[in-house]
């Protein structure tokens, strides 16, 4: 016997948003009251929305929830409310921050699919993305549940709420009639913003029309403008109706008050118009002209033929050739511009990503690969502190000087770090206060820092300038292990002592 | 034809393209590059002798490098910095997670996602991601019948150890932070380098975090990867590996 599903996959899509709604979560006694609870915070959020009330992020939705589980006589607990909001913004562990996924009936294909929703999401116009502060908002599935839960429900959302703010006027219900139509106004809004980011999608991919046909229904395209049509008449009839009303002096400001709402609607109505029509002219002349576009070409994917069918089969032949592919999605970097001395440290003590740079547990201490492993201070002074005697006694060295018999030449050839200090005094000046030695990554501080360590003496070189200067035409070369040669300008460093500091 | 016209405006839309890595199609530079037929040509040998290359995409006009480029990029500089055998491991891992995101992220993608904000993928849902690819990694590894090169059999055993044994975040965590302690400290590192590159937004929440693939990044994974005729020469870089076995026997 053939079943008659007649339209459950519509009906299906529509009533799965409340079956999930408060589903997923451990809430323990709440469970069986926390679609009631859901529900009045989604109708919360929807009273905040309506009123442009920013009050919708994380923190005041939790803060919301306690105020909500107060009012049903629930113990609020931190913990509870937490629970409560992840759960309906996410499906099953937040940590995996899901959406909400129920099968539905495709009675084309005539098989299950999949239904994917969320209840809230963020609003991108008033959330401060480079803050990190998302302010939610309803998705279309909660609008239908809150417009489903009224009792009324209509094919377009506009023409349930003018009815109802016309039998709240009807009624005399003027404050409410006002919010009503302040609502209309924000779902106009929403529809003309919908249409907007539409027409440039077609643009960018024309091959969404195919979609949004079926998302919309088969009779939008032909409906649409007597539809419009019918709204206006229905707005008329609205005007016809306060300005009846507006004979009663008591009532003046309200009606007036009321009649440019319905005025401010219609005109945003009209908006919504012309932007629907032209999102069809350009579909229509897509479809026409360009249809070409509509194609569904036989394409190479990323994820099917290159990391399922080549990558994750075959590996790489060297792992190295990842690199190569990656960086075609890489743009360069701009290059340096500044001193050279300043670019090489930029491009060599400072990584381009520090990977333990922000490790919150400031567990850096322990067997750290990336980091410069540390250097053995010892040899390196026992090398200097000569040479800083020397300075403190004449005020200047040679680097010849130091370097003149060979048994000394070869002890400071190998220590590498010992003849990279010099190097280092020579890019800039060095001056040196007490506090600077407490807190300096500069290793010639580092260095005097041991000096003063072992010997106080030393502690004349502080505040004082280390200049250096060369020595022109004179040069000291050596002989490194391997035979290859270096040949360094001589310089000299010496002091220049802070007239300031000594005065 | 070749003029000084368009080789100032050459120079002009590279030096924005170098600043910006990507121009949006409303920018009058792109206009300009649609337009000018021999500026695209004096770009096009440019690109060649610098090992860029300059993509027209719908929304916009990017430069991205190539293999052996002038230029420095964030995996050359990655690739650099910690290029050391002890490193080594945990660049590939971190060069395979890209991967992985890109195959989610490339997933995520429905036409009816209109808001690109909504198009996240999870932390948890890369490492779980990465747990399956490693694990399926490893096992052809094991019973590899030379589908695997030595050197990459040598790197999966190497990144598989590495990852199996990570926990997948501190218990108490307060920040999301790179770190390579935890698999949620590695996946940042991984997409913070794509964050600094304008490629993903890394929505940040109490318990988890989430990248969201920017416009840039799907075009750009568009471009070069859905593509017919590029998908062979990454055809062949990737297949190089019976080349090599031959070698080696």
């Amino acid at each position: 016997m053939a079943v008659d599903y007649n339209n459950i996959e519509s009906r299906g899509k529509r009533l799965n948003p409340i079956w999930s709604l408060g589903t997923g979560m451990e809430v323990g006694e709440l469970s069986p009251y926390i679609r009631h609870i859901c529900l009045d915070i989604i109708l919360e959020i929807f009273k905040r929305e309506v009123r442009a009330d920013e009050r919708r992020t994380i923190p005041e939705l939790e803060y919301l929830t306690k105020q909500v589980l107060t009012k049903y006589n629930f113990q609020a607990s931190k913990e509870r409310s937490e629970r409560i909001i992840e759960g309906l913004i996410w499906s099953g562990d937040p940590r995996y921050l899901n959406a909400f996924k129920t099968p539905y009936f495709n009675e084309k294909q005539q098989q299950w699919e999949e239904h994917s929703f969320r209840f809230l999401e963020e609003e991108l116009e008033s959330s401060n993305l480079e803050e990190q502060i998302y302010i939610y908002k309803l998705t279309e599935e909660s609008y239908e549940i809150i417009f489903m839960s009224h009792e009324i429900l209509d094919e377009l959302d506009i023409d349930i709420q003018s009815w109802v703010a016309l039998q709240l006027i009807k009624s005399g219900n003027y404050r409410d009639a006002l919010d009503r139509l302040q609502r209309l106004i924000i779902r106009v809004r929403k529809l003309i913003k919908k249409e907007n980011r539409l027409s440039v999608e077609i643009k960018r991919n024309p091959k969404i029309i195919n979609s949004y046909t079926r998302f919309t229904g088969q009779d939008h395209k032909k409906n649409v403008e007597t539809q419009f049509t019918e709204e206006k008449e229905r707005y008329m009839e609205m005007e016809r109706l306060l300005s009846k009303i507006n004979d009663a002096p008591d009532l003046e400001v309200e009606v007036s008050t009321l009649i440019e709402k319905v005025n401010e609607t219609r005109e945003l109505h009209d908006i919504l118009a012309q932007l629907v029509i032209e999102n069809i002219k350009t579909e229509i002349t897509i479809r026409k002209n360009h249809f070409h576009l509509l194609w569904k070409k036989p394409r190479i994917s990323f994820k099917e033929s290159i990391w399922e069918d080549l990558i994750l089969q075959k590996g790489f032949a060297d792992p190295d050739d990842m690199f190569k592919l990656l960086s075609m999605i890489f743009s360069p970097k701009k290059p340096l511009i500044y001193p050279l001395d300043w670019s090489i440290e930029q491009d060599v003590t400072m990584p381009a990503i520090d990977i333990d740079g922000d490790d919150d547990d400031n567990s850096s201490d322990d067997d750290d690969e990336f980091t410069i492993p540390p250097t053995d201070w010892k040899p390196l002074m026992e090398l200097w502190k000569p040479v800083f005697y020397e300075l403190l006694k004449k005020g200047t060295i040679h680097l010849h000087s130091v370097l003149e018999d060979e048994e000394s030449k070869s002890v400071w050839l190998n220590n590498k770090y010992a003849i990279e200090l010099w190097n280092q005094f020579v890019n800039n000046s060095l001056f040196v206060t007490k506090q600077d030695l407490l807190n300096s990554s500069d290793q010639r501080v580092r260095l005097l820092k041991e000096l003063i360590h072992e010997d106080e003496t030393f502690e004349e070189l502080l505040n004082q300038s280390i200049v250096t200067e060369f020595v022109e035409g004179k040069h000291v070369s050596f002989t490194l292990e391997d035979r290859r040669g270096l040949i360094i300008t001589d310089y000299q460093l010496h002091l220049k002592e802070d007239t300031k500091n000594h005065a | 034809m070749l003029n000084m016209e368009s080789v100032e405006v050459a120079n002009e839309i590279y030096r924005a393209l170098l600043d910006k890595r990507a121009l949006k199609d409303e920018d009058e530079l792109v206009f300009d590059y649609k337009q000018n037929e021999s500026a695209r040509l004096i770009l096009k040998n440019r690109c060649k002798v610098e090992g860029t290359e300059i993509l027209l995409g719908k929304e916009y006009l990017h430069l991205v490098t190539k293999d052996g480029s002038l230029y420095s990029s964030a995996v050359s500089q990655m690739k650099e910095k910690y290029y050391v055998i002890e490193n080594k491991r945990m660049l590939h891992l971190i060069g395979l997670l890209h991967f992985v995101f890109f195959s989610e992220a490339s997933t995520e993608i429905t036409t009816n996602q209109i808001e690109w904000l909504q198009n996240g993928v999870s932390y948890y849902k890369l490492i779980e991601q990465a747990d399956k690819v490693f694990k399926q990694f490893y096992d052809t590894q094991v019973k590899s019948k030379g589908e695997f090169s030595k050197k990459f059999s040598i790197a999966i055993d190497a990144i598989y150890h590495l990852w199996k044994d990570l926990d997948i975040d501190y218990p108490v965590r307060q920040r999301v932070t790179m770190n390579r302690k935890t698999k949620f400290g590695l996946v940042h590192t991984a997409m913070k380098i794509l964050e600094d590159d304008g490629l993903v937004f890394i929505k940040r929440f109490k318990k988890s975090a989430e990248a969201v693939p920017t416009r840039i990044l799907n075009e750009r994974l568009d471009l070069q990867f859905n593509n017919n005729v590029k998908f062979h020469e990454i055809k062949n870089l990737i297949n190089q590996i019976k080349d090599d076995e031959r070698k080696d026997e």
